[in-house]
């Protein structure tokens, strides 16, 4: 039996290093994102969906990030979405709950299916796709501060904004042409909130693979809901792939 | 007839107030802080937690507490669910997203939402 007893965090996180040494090739770091009922109640308490609603797309909105919680079932689907029904506004956030829903009744029905392509890709882009994530991606070393940024963030705290996974995502399948399952298996690898369920079919929906078309995104698209944060120090501030126009861009990936 | 829960990492809440309740890590490739967050919510459950294959660790509990019933939350994890069969384990689904009976076409999200929509938006 494992070890209930601990004076603090820090005596814990050694206690895991030495009983699970393998996690430790994912890196050492530990999120401040604390496990438990207790932390999940205090987030609970403040999910707003009205605010919810009109800012969720921003880096700095105003999301619930419950998915931690919700991922493992210490806050149930029914209790999150009976809640947010006494509150104004509510059907947006009750939607992306059903989101996560619809995902995992896919999941039930596919199981490990989840990592095959659901359909055939709807536009192939020009090059043969890479089989692993490509070792600049992975380790932060891209020059794209953003991408960059992201792959810091989730490394350090096992978070990214929805918004972000899917900016990643796409950069990683579209312009790095990298096969999907690769980025999926390193965001399962490091999310607190990692789910077969909707991180690979939402990568599936970024590669068109589960979804109607190929999702791309641009600069002006990610300065706005970042605040600029990103672009404003980035190196490559002059040669930003993504500083184009979504016609520009469409036809540089796929055509 | 005695009973034990099985806490797997899709169920980390109580189940049967007063039953003997085993959640056991197995090898699952995920990174120190993942664990670290599992682990801080097992510790505020009064669960015994054991590491390595779930199927053994969760019979030999069972036998220890002479248990004949195993209990434990649903998933849609084939995994798990693999697991909870051969442990002949009773599956319970306590507080699903909505009480709708499906199937659903799951073939888009559109389709589901279209079915399930004013129910989700009820009490």
């Amino acid at each position: 039996m494992m070890q209930r007893e601990f004076g603090s965090r820090e005596e814990l996180v050694e206690y895991l290093k030495t009983e699970f040494p393998e996690s430790l090739a994912h890196g050492e770091q530990v999120s401040e994102t604390r496990g438990g009922r207790r932390a999940a109640e205090v987030l609970f308490d403040r999910v707003n969906p009205d605010r919810y609603a009109r800012s969720r797309n921003f880096m700095s909105g105003a999301v619930t990030r419950l998915a931690p919680y919700l991922r493992h079932g210490v806050l149930t689907m029914g209790e999150v979405r009976r809640k947010a029904l006494g509150q104004p506004n509510r059907e947006k956030l009750v939607q992306e709950y059903a989101w996560r829903d619809y995902w995992r009744r896919v999941y039930g029905q596919i199981g490990e299916g989840v990592w095959e392509d659901r359909e055939e890709p709807k536009r192939q882009g020009r090059n043969a796709q890479q089989q692993e994530l490509p070792a600049d991606v992975a380790a932060a070393e891209t020059g794209l501060a953003c991408m960059d940024g992201f792959v810091t963030e989730l490394k350090a705290t096992g978070y990214l904004h929805n918004h972000a996974r899917m900016w990643f995502a796409s950069y990683v399948v579209h312009w790095r042409r990298v096969r999907w399952q690769a980025a999926a298996k390193f965001f399962l690898t490091h999310l607190l909130d990692g789910d077969p369920a909707s991180n690979n079919l939402s990568f599936q929906w970024v590669a068109s693979t589960f979804g109607s078309k190929p999702y791309i995104f641009n600069r002006e698209n990610l300065e706005k809901y970042t605040a600029g944060e990103y672009c404003r120090g980035c190196g490559r501030n002059q040669d930003c792939p993504f500083g184009k126009s979504y016609e520009a861009i469409d036809q540089e990936l796929f055509r | 007839m005695k009973t034990i829960v099985w806490m797997h990492e899709d169920g980390l809440r109580p189940m049967l107030p007063g039953a003997p309740a085993i959640f056991v890590f197995e090898d699952k490739g995920h990174a120190l802080k993942r664990i670290v967050f599992l682990y801080e919510c097992l510790l505020e459950l009064d669960v015994v937690i054991a590491k390595g294959d779930a199927v053994e660790e969760v019979r030999k509990f069972a036998a220890e507490q002479g248990a004949d019933r195993i209990v434990t939350t649903f998933t849609e994890c084939p995994h798990i669910t693999a697991q909870a069969r051969e442990l002949g384990a009773e599956i319970v689904n306590d507080d699903p997203f909505i009480a709708a009976a499906g199937p659903f076409d799951l073939k888009r999200f559109s389709r589901y939402w279209q079915r399930v929509e004013r129910k989700a938006l009820e009490l």
